[in-house]
């Protein structure tokens, strides 16, 4: 009488054969990730994705497919491939994806990119009417001030000659050939607040904006670099935005608004997925 | 000489005035064509069409505005597959009149001031193409060009798109094509948003697109800019480098344009990166220049962008050795796609100062000058973020958006590192007023200039009739355009063989650096046909003196690199100069320009060292000389 074999040893048995097996199929082992497998489907990727080439070798050779390379242009190629999947796999293991701020940002503008909504079609005038009172302020206009002026440089005679000599000036003379050199405009035409500020300083603008236009020659009014006799020609006040002039460009500002308000839902979505566990040091009570 | 000269004088200048002055001039009326009264002209006529501001319907002296007459959105090609993406013109309209825009990369972009005008100039090849594959438009996947190139988009396959997109750029085969319904569409598109966000009087918005031959990888690209509205553009369809690669097709298209009542005119760009193309002596077809090439370029392409974000093209140290400033923003590797590296010969054909020089050559050869351009500056960015400022740089594409690796970053991820970029350049221009015609009627007349990024402000007279003092007369601006010519013009011989005199007035930057000093650059032809040049220190900053070896001493530095700071304790605010040529022979064909230069300050990738506390290696310059490039004055004798 014969004792069966042992269920161990089929157990072992079997164990070993699969092993044999498995080496016959894929003799360098599926999960070692210290292979890396390079074969034709791989290399027609990398060579589509970029494949460290030079623009200038993609240009000049026109579009290129595995078989139009050289075997010394493969070799380099498996070679390149190689080079770049270990450094990826290997700074994957060390973590430096992890830590990385340039590809954490990266992946989080390429997600942004892709949550991004579709264009909204125009909602009609009573949504966008609603949405214009809200925004009222941003459609506001700057007044608009248009003069001339005589400069009287400071930096000859002081500031106080130089307002002497401005009301010195003949009105009825060349204004033109009067006063001295100025460094920018002598007429500013529908000239905003900041503009006339950037050249002759605020006070001045703050000055000029004040006065009513007028034929005559007004002033002397101080500026940072002497004075000026100015004339007003037109001041052209902000008035109410108008929605109807205004249409096209609160559409705009509508659909702006309406995809990131939407694109922050998605990336709402997203995060309430998660679970942030906050340290209670760092928990507020305000929000 | 003489009696050669004039004749093409009379044709030229009367062609620059009668384009220039159309605007003010009544038609079938004749200008009449006299050396110190070309401008004069138009400042005493009534006007044919009412200027928009009253006060200025009769100019006196002109309004200076900056803008940017090259720039790229999320609808050219490379920008958008470059990851210009959330930046579509819209965006670029906003953020050029002072908006606070979002960049690509999602660092918030807001200028310190906005521009007065722009032209939005996508690649005409594929214009608007990728959005609206991504949104998987009916029209182009039904395209099977279209629908390929939207599997690789959405597999991600970079390189497949970039060689097959480098592919059909550049070839005539009509199935390669946008589907002429969707061409006329976005064209419409391009064409509407212009007029949407025009604004006569406060923000001129040009029509207008990008011509993109580049024959080998050798650019040859143009901007192709139009006067008139939206409506006008949209009666015809942008010619591209798929009808032609030839600019001489380019001109010859423009030209049926004008004949369909349609007005535009093109400017060309990065000479740099042309390897000898842009200022050849020969065609593309091989053949030495003509008189009606001569005539065609210069009447078709009144200005050159002189600097941008690829570099500076005013001239080169190999071509300059004598120039101590010709080392600006230099780059001389190869041509546009690196496929060709740079040789020495090809230099004299890729830089403003020596092509103006050559012009001079050809035009005694031909009878006409090819290359009588104007200066102006532009950016050249496909951020669709027009940004010039030192400490306000966003880069050419999104990997030199503002980040701490970003100059390292490769430009298009195989060409040159992004600390070579430069943040450059701006257009200004003298005109009645800030609208499409008079900006477009003021690049025709060549009165503008190119900055590399601040807004220097630059006037720039010649004439036989100006006294030492008028320079410091508040009206001397009205006295240049009465008894001279503005920068761009033309000076006949005087009966006395006088020389010429000039007016030259800078002032710097309002939130800027101090000048550093204003720089007369002289080119001209001798009676052997050997071209020269010269530069004079005609002004300088902190009272120094030019000295007895004809060098003036440095200005000096006040930059902080740690901190990135400076400050305007040297240089001047403005600088003012007559100057009349001390060398002058009245039997030479000559053209003078001005450069004005700033004081060093920091350049922006210091800034980004300082922001970011990062090193960068030694290569990677310190500090800049931002600078002014007027347009010639020709002397024809």
């Amino acid at each position: 009488m014969r004792r069966g074999i042992d269920p161990l040893w089929w157990f072992l048995g079997s164990g070993a054969a699969i092993f044999v097996l498995a080496a016959f199929i894929d003799p360098d082992g599926a999960d070692d990730t210290s292979v890396i497998r390079v074969d034709r489907p791989v290399l027609e990727a990398y060579l589509a994705a970029g494949g460290g080439n030079a623009l200038s070798e993609t240009l000049s050779a026109g579009p290129r497919t595995l078989d139009d390379l050289s075997p010394q242009a493969r070799k380099d190629l498996v070679q390149r491939y190689v080079e770049e999947e270990a450094l990826f796999r290997e700074a994957q293991s060390w973590g430096l994806d992890q830590d990385d701020p340039a590809i954490r940002r990266r992946l989080g503008q390429s997600m942004r990119f892709a949550l991004r909504p579709e264009v909204a079609s125009d909602p009609g005038d009573a949504q966008l009417r609603k949405f214009f009172d809200a925004n009222k302020s941003e459609y506001a206009e700057s007044d608009l001030v248009t003069f001339e002026h005589i400069f009287f440089d400071a930096t000859r005679g002081g500031a106080d000659g130089a307002a002497q000599r401005a009301r010195a000036f003949r009105p009825d003379s060349d204004w033109q050939a009067a006063g001295d050199r100025f460094a920018y405009q002598r007429t500013y035409v529908g000239a905003r607040s900041e503009e006339v500020s950037a050249q002759l300083g605020r006070d001045f603008a703050d000055a000029v904006f004040a006065l009513n236009p007028s034929d005559a020659w007004q002033g002397p009014i101080r500026s940072d670099l002497g004075a000026h006799l100015v004339r007003v020609v037109r001041h052209d006040r902000a008035g109410e935005p108008d929605f109807a002039a205004l249409r096209p460009i609160i559409l705009d500002d509508w659909m702006r608004a309406r995809q990131a308000g939407d694109l922050e839902k998605r990336i709402d979505a997203i995060v309430s997925s998660y679970e942030a566990k906050v340290a209670p040091e760092f928990k507020s009570d305000g929000r | 000489m003489r009696t050669r000269a004039w004749p093409w004088l009379a044709i030229g200048v009367s062609a620059i005035v009668s384009s220039a002055l159309a605007l003010l001039v009544p038609e079938g009326e004749a200008t009449p064509v006299k050396a110190d009264s070309v401008t004069d002209a138009g400042l005493d006529v009534q006007p044919k069409r009412m200027a928009y501001s009253p006060p200025l319907r009769k100019p006196a002296e002109n309004n200076l505005y900056f803008g940017d007459l090259h720039l790229h959105t999320s609808y050219s090609p490379d920008a958008f597959l470059n990851g210009t993406r959330s930046v579509t013109p819209d965006e670029a309209y906003r953020f050029a009149m002072g908006y606070e825009v979002g960049a690509d990369n999602g660092v918030p972009a807001k200028l310190r001031r906005p521009l007065d005008f722009i032209g939005i100039t996508d690649h005409a090849e594929y214009l608007g193409v990728f959005p609206r594959l991504l949104a998987e438009d009916d029209e182009l996947t039904s395209w099977p060009l279209g629908l390929e190139w939207l599997g690789y988009l959405q597999r991600n396959e970079r390189a497949k798109v970039g060689v097959a997109f480098a592919n059909a750029i550049q070839s005539s085969d009509r199935a390669l094509r946008t589907p002429d319904a969707v061409n006329r569409s976005v064209w419409g598109e391009v064409a509407d948003n212009a007029d949407r966000y025009n604004r006569p009087g406060q923000f001129t918005a040009l029509v207008g697109y990008e011509w993109t031959s580049m024959i080998n990888g050798d650019n040859l690209h143009r901007v192709v800019l139009f006067r008139g509205d939206g409506a006008e553009a949209k009666r015809i369809l942008p010619f591209t480098a798929q009808d032609s690669a030839d600019p001489e097709d380019l001109w010859n298209a423009l030209e049926k344009y004008e004949a369909a009542g349609v007005r535009t005119l093109a400017i060309a760009h990065n000479g740099n990166v042309s390897n000898g193309r842009m200022f050849a002596p020969v065609t593309i077809s091989g053949q030495p220049l003509n008189a009606a090439y001569a005539r065609k370029r210069s009447r078709w392409e009144p200005v050159y962008e002189v600097t941008q974000v690829k570099g500076d093209g005013e001239t080169h140290p190999d071509l300059s050795p004598s120039d101590a400033f010709a080392d600006f923003e230099t780059w001389d590797k190869g041509n546009i796609t690196l496929s060709e590296p740079k040789t020495r010969d090809m230099l004299p054909y890729e830089y403003a100062r020596s092509a103006l020089k050559e012009g001079l050559r050809h035009q005694r050869q031909l009878g006409a000058n090819p290359f009588e351009f104007g200066m102006i500056g532009s950016t050249d960015q496909h951020t669709g973020l027009s940004t010039t400022n030192e400490d306000n740089f966003f880069g050419k594409f999104p990997e030199s958006e503002p980040s701490d690796h970003r100059w390292r970053e490769k430009m298009s991820a195989v060409l040159q590192e992004s600390w070579e970029l430069s943040a450059s350049g701006l257009a200004a221009v003298w005109a009645p007023e800030n609208t499409r015609e008079a900006i477009f009627d003021a690049l025709m007349r060549r009165e503008t200039y190119g900055t590399t990024g601040s807004r220097i402000r630059l006037r720039f007279f010649g004439g036989y009739d100006f006294a030492k003092g008028d320079i410091d007369r508040p009206d001397y601006a009205r006295l240049g355009y009465r008894r001279g010519v503005p920068m761009g013009g033309d000076l006949g011989r005087a009966t006395n063989d006088a020389p010429p005199s000039f007016m030259i007035h800078a002032v710097r930057d309002p939130d800027g650096a101090n000048l550093d000093r204003v720089q007369v650059v002289k080119g001209w032809l001798d009676a052997k046909g050997r071209t020269h040049e010269k530069i004079y220190d005609v002004a300088l900053s902190d009272n120094r003196k030019v000295g007895p070896d004809g060098k003036a001493p440095p200005v000096g530095s006040t930059v902080d690199i740690a901190k990135a700071t400076y400050t305007n304790a040297i240089g001047d605010p403005e600088l003012a100069k007559w100057w009349r040529d001390p060398d002058f022979d009245a039997s030479q064909p000559a053209f003078y320009y001005v450069r004005v230069l700033e004081i060093p300050r920091p350049r922006w990738t210091t800034y980004d060292m300082a922001y970011f506390g990062i090193e960068m290696p030694a290569e990677v310059p310190r500090t800049v000389q931002d600078r002014a490039y007027s347009s010639p004055i020709w002397y024809h004798p």
